[in-house]
């Protein structure tokens, strides 16, 4: 069963799509995604990578002092879709 | 001089209209972060309904744990002047009835406990408090299916092994006995539908998260690499 496989997957993806919504607007830094879901840069670099891909995320730089610059990450509005796809339990959503 | 922090944090933050006698408040909750709350909150109540009904299975539990109980007692009295092959035939189809109150008890357990971690008092995390209940879906609906079996075997026993002597020399005792009986039957019933009502919700939401996860898994095509990087 193909979902069974790739469960851990799909709960970390799960997982940063939540902090994602419950940062907002303002988005979050992908530093703090990855100390907040407990993952390492290289793994949150790669499922960052794909989950941007697929487009449930976007990442925008931004200017961080003088020289530097940081990635905030923001959810798109089907990345909220999906993550309400995730937590669907009640029979309204038809798949 | 004025301070930079300051400053920067006026841009950033602009002050909010205050309403008299409330607190001040930096943020206004942006849409994304009210979304999260109404869904959090409609998982929540998803997760209290399937709490309120688990209790139906409580209250089984209370009234058959009493039949129970006023079994035994009468168990004893008849065991002083009865022979234990007929005690067995006739009492023990009530040890069925204390199974299937376990069962409904560690059924309350599992349900409660995903209830709490979807409160405003649990973890917080919908994530986790959502795959531990997917986790536990398979031992709910296996849980369910015994119940169920042991109902059938409760009634098989009822229609076909207990019968009433004629001229029995304790007929108060056999008319307090039957009427248990006629209860515990009506009891068990009625917790089988329910139970029946209960395993179908819970085979169609482990098919529609099975659903809903195999196309996640379309739509992301390095998820392959993704499941490995965790191993």
């Amino acid at each position: 069963m193909a979902s069974r496989k790739y469960r851990s997957a799909l709960i970390l993806i799960q997982s940063i799509l939540e902090e994602l919504m419950k940062s907002g607007q303002e988005g979050m830094v992908k530093t703090q995604i990855y100390k907040n879901v407990g993952i390492k840069t290289a793994v949150g670099e790669k499922y960052m990578e794909q989950l941007e891909s697929a487009e449930y995320l976007r990442v925008d730089e931004e200017q961080w002092g003088k020289e530097r610059q940081r990635h905030r990450v923001h959810i798109t509005p089907k990345g909220k879709n999906r993550f309400e796809w995730f937590i669907q339990l009640s029979n309204e959503l038809e798949v | 001089m004025p301070d930079p922090n300051e400053e920067e944090k006026k841009e950033r933050y602009p002050p909010t209209t205050r309403i008299p006698n409330d607190p001040p408040r930096e943020f206004s909750p942006s849409a994304a972060q009210h979304d999260y709350r109404a869904l959090q909150s409609r998982y929540h109540t998803i997760s209290q309904k399937s709490k309120s009904i688990q209790l139906v299975g409580t209250i089984f539990t209370i009234i058959t744990l009493v039949i129970e109980l006023l079994i035994y007692r009468l168990a004893k009295r008849v065991g002083q002047i009865s022979d234990r092959i007929q005690i067995v035939r006739f009492f023990g189809i009530f040890g069925i009835l204390f199974f299937i109150s376990i069962i409904a008890f560690i059924q309350l357990v599992v349900i409660s406990r995903w209830n709490h971690q979807t409160s405003d008092r649990g973890s917080g995390n919908l994530t986790q408090a959502h795959y531990r209940i997917i986790s536990q879906i398979s031992l709910i609906r296996i849980l369910l299916l015994i119940t169920l079996v042991l109902i059938l075997t409760f009634f098989y026993i009822y229609r076909n092994y207990i019968y009433f002597p004629p001229n029995s020399p304790y007929p108060v005792l056999f008319r307090i006995y039957r009427s248990l009986l006629r209860i515990s039957a009506l009891l068990c019933f009625i917790y089988a539908v329910f139970e029946i009502g209960q395993l179908i919700t819970w085979t169609k939401r482990q098919n529609k998260i099975k659903k809903i996860e195999n196309q996640i898994a379309q739509e992301i095509p390095g998820l392959d690499e993704l499941s490995r990087l965790l191993e």
